[in-house]
């Protein structure tokens, strides 16, 4: 007969809003026993079911773990809130997708940081799981907690909440730290021991061995380590062979239909342009590519084992894959008879290939989607996006041409050095392409024009040559929001911005320190959790958070920082120099263009890494 | 070629609505590799049809898809590539050749057994089945697309029997009129005014209007 918890859990199941999102048993799922000896890894994605099923970081990392004979990972995602207070009220505990095990009970229980704004759900989620939310309190028999990802290249704010965090490429590092953890655990070391052993795989940091302290301006004083033989600088892990780097065969296939669901294909990681604001530039240096042949035969494997009827190509910038034509023509005769469409997203505006257009066209038409970023350009060079108009006139015309109708731009505000002049350029941008739009013959475009500019806020982030300056603050970024709503009053153009106040808090944690981390857990114990979904945001909540713990969001947002202050992320070698990122900055403030790093080296310090840019 | 396949959907996938358990059937198929005939037009699907949608929550023991094939392919090859192709929670039972121009399994449906297995004690509702039985009629509300409509539930309740704590029904399944699981569960609930016990609902079997199985003449599955 059924066990209680599951009664317990088919009951809530049959309460709650989407019930589709806690099933689990998708296709291609992994679903393993644990013998003895094994290491059970919970890998946990702190956002709804449908937003982790479309991350392909985890599809990577969740193979890797599940195909090594010792090893076993199951997934957890964040519960709605219906789910989550049904679960508390229950005393369900948060459990596995796979077989409804409980978070407290897996050996490791690792996040993946992909956007500081579901850092509550982090805390959300171990207390649901039954786990111990601050590091320091774990007892030795509780589970390890790890993260990495993106965002963990700024670990501190989450310093409190975390036992190791992995750094940059994590394909080899988690087998190495699960592998670590499983022999030590099985030789019955002591978790303090195990830390430590963590600590000395290159690209771990653990924060307990590690102490900061601040001066009486708030700005940080020292950062060191408290213990001998720990790293000074942690440097991340590099995959310099992407070819041959592991790459899953077959993913879990939703029953429910999730953000991106099709199968994703990463052609290349990195990119060279060197955009001033963009982190994920600077984090994923170097630049690395997969063979066409290499990806003929992963797409082959992959839509055979998954049956999606369509595939989309990934990386920072498409368009910038040398082999890009090849590639697409070579899907699209593979699957023509199969009827899978083939996508091509994060495009940019001067590598847009009018044949590549063509093709996609054939199968499957959707709306074009380009980046100009900003509206002028000189706030374009500003930002070093070498994009020019000439390149956006030509693409969006081509793109009339082939049949779309459709054209997304996306814009940010608040960028450094910004002017209404440069504002009003967005609404410039608008009307070009509507122009272009009508200069097309009749005959040929498809009718039912849509501009859609999209405006989000600039958060600056750490590892950019932005990561000295200032956000706007709250009233100035209300301001142009509103003067682009008058600009953008225009026939067939629609306008939409993202929430001010969400942008700062952004800026708040990605640039924060370990006393940020305090907040962070004030405001989830005053009820802030999803906080990304807008409608669930408590801005009063987090501001209450902030003024408990003495802290003011404007030192971390607002503020110019100087040069020579000690950044809370700077003990973390990412690859790119502080030299490097400091000589753009300067760079940027007098308009002056730097070429994609391909056109000749910049010196940005991945040079130093050994067998990288060849 | 065309058939109807016997397929179930397992507890455990009961909460998988109509249009994910066809994209999940559509995905099947493309897995499986088996000449399946696609529709016109800029976004092609897999053409097939389920014979009458399961309400989210519930169950199927014996459901039927009707699939139409580009090519004929021997019974046995087409269950072992759809079989192989099928995620754990749904197990194909078999499936039966039918002629090209025979009724839709949607338009042969008239009727469905249902099972209710409960999780609780459910002694004092299922006190109320000779009751129900006994009248001639149970008006209802239920919700339609003009706002609540008032519908006799009695006649569209063919039978209802219980065996070892588990209730079993027969219930309407057709244009002309369809009684829901949940409407004999409050019709239950309000002749023996006990609380409602936790439970889980499984559709047992499609029945045609000769109250005869669908599935009557199919090739079984391996297991």
């Amino acid at each position: 007969m059924i066990k209680e918890i599951n009664r317990k859990i088919e009951a809530l199941l049959d309460k709650v809003e989407k019930p589709s999102r806690y099933l689990g048993g998708e296709m291609n799922a992994y679903v393993k026993q644990k013998r003895p000896g094994d290491l059970s890894f919970a890998f946990c994605f702190p956002d709804s079911y449908e937003v982790a099923m479309s991350h392909l970081g985890m599809k990577i990392l969740y193979d890797i773990l599940n195909r090594s004979e010792h090893l076993l990972c199951e997934r957890f995602c964040m519960p709605w809130f219906d789910m989550a207070d049904g679960m508390r009220q229950e005393g369900v505990a948060l459990f596995s997708l796979e077989t409804r095990t409980p978070l407290r009970d897996f050996d490791v229980v690792g996040f993946t940081l992909q956007y500081e704004m579901s850092y509550t759900n982090i805390l959300e989620m171990m207390d649901l799981g039954g786990m111990t939310i601050l590091a320091e309190d774990r007892k030795e028999e509780d589970p390890i907690v790890l993260a990495g990802g993106p965002c963990a290249s700024n670990p501190e704010p989450m310093a409190m909440f975390v036992d190791a965090f992995l750094m940059g490429d994590g394909e080899e590092s988690i087998l190495e730290v699960s592998e670590c953890i499983r022999q030590m655990r099985n030789d019955g070391a002591k978790r303090e021991d195990i830390l430590f052993a963590l600590s000395q795989i290159e690209s771990v940091y653990v924060p307990r061995f590690y102490q900061a302290a601040y001066h009486a301006d708030g700005t940080l004083k020292s950062f060191a380590p408290t213990r001998d033989k720990v790293p000074h600088r942690v440097k991340k892990r590099i995959i310099l062979d992407l070819e041959h780097a592991a790459y899953p065969e077959k993913m879990p296939v939703p029953f429910t239909q999730v953000v991106h669901d099709r199968i994703v294909l990463e052609i290349m990681r990195g990119c060279t342009r060197g955009c001033r604001f963009c982190q994920a530039g600077m984090l994923y240096r170097p630049v690395r590519e997969r063979s066409v042949e290499k990806l003929l035969d992963l797409a082959d494997r992959l839509i055979a084992s998954s049956g999606y009827e369509e595939l989309s190509l990934s990386s920072l910038s498409s368009g910038d894959y040398p082999c890009l034509e090849e590639l697409i023509r070579a899907l699209m005769q593979k699957f023509e008879q199969k009827k899978v469409s083939v996508s091509l997203p994060s495009m940019r505006l001067d590598s847009l290939v009018k044949q590549s257009l063509k093709e996609t066209a054939q199968v499957k038409k959707s709306g074009l989607t380009l980046a100009p970023e900003a509206g002028t350009q000189r706030l374009r060079d500003v930002i070093n996006k070498g994009v020019t108009e000439e390149h956006l006139i030509r693409a969006v015309s081509d793109a009339f041409q082939v049949g779309y109708s459709q054209v997304k731009l996306y814009f940010m505000i608040g960028l450094p050095t910004e002017t209404d002049e440069d504002l009003m350029g967005i609404a410039e941008v608008a009307k070009t392409v509507a122009r272009c739009y009508f200069a097309t013959p009749k005959d040929v475009r498809m009718p039912g024009l849509r501009i859609t500019c999209s405006a989000s806020t600039f958060v600056p982030k750490p590892f950019t040559p932005f990561q000295w300056a200032a956000q706007d603050d709250l009233q100035e970024i209300l301001r142009k929001q509103a003067f682009l709503r008058e600009q953008l009053k225009l026939k067939s153009t629609f306008f939409n911005w993202h929430e001010a106040e969400l942008s700062i808090l952004e800026a708040v944690i990605s640039r924060g320190d370990r006393r940020v981390g305090q907040a962070i857990y004030r405001a989830w114990q005053l009820g802030c959790r999803l906080d990304s979904w807008q409608e669930h945001f408590k801005w009063d909540m987090w501001q209450k958070a902030f003024d408990d713990c003495g802290l003011q969001m404007d030192f971390y947002a607002a503020r110019r920082r100087p040069y020579d202050e000690l950044l809370p992320w700077d003990f973390v070698d990412i690859g790119v120099t502080k030299q490097f990122l400091r000589l753009e900055m300067e760079r940027a403030a007098g308009g002056a263009v730097s070429p994609d790093c391909r056109q000749g080296c910049l010196g940005c310090g991945l040079k130093r890494f050994e067998g990288v840019c060849v | 070629m065309r058939l109807f396949v016997m397929y179930r959907l397992m507890p455990a996938l009961r909460h998988v609505g109509h249009l994910d358990l066809m994209r999940a059937m559509q995905r099947a198929l493309r897995r499986s590799g088996l000449p399946v005939k696609f529709s016109q037009g800029f976004n092609p699907h897999i053409i097939l049809s389920l014979a009458a949608p399961l309400s989210v929550g519930m169950a199927g023991d014996m459901e039927v898809m009707d699939l139409p094939l580009a090519q004929p392919v021997l019974m046995a090859e087409f269950l072992s590539a759809f079989g192989r192709a099928l995620p754990p929670g749904i197990r194909l039972v078999g499936a039966k050749e039918v002629d090209e121009d025979a009724d839709s399994a949607m338009g042969q449906v008239y009727a469905c057994t249902v099972r209710f297995d409960f999780l609780e004690d459910a002694d004092a509702l299922l006190a109320a089945v000779p009751q129900f039985l006994a009248l001639q009629t149970y008006p209802m509300m239920r919700r339609s697309k003009k706002g609540m409509k008032s519908f006799d539930l009695r006649p569209l309740v063919y039978n209802l029997s219980v065996r070892e704590g588990k209730l079993f029904a027969v219930l309407a399944l057709s244009p002309e009129g369809t009684a829901k699981a949940e409407q004999v569960l409050e019709a239950l609930m309000q002749l023996s005014g006990a609380a409602r016990p936790a439970l889980i609902l499984t559709r047992t079997g499609l029945l045609n209007a000769r109250f005869v199985p669908l599935e009557q003449g199919y090739v079984a599955a391996a297991d």
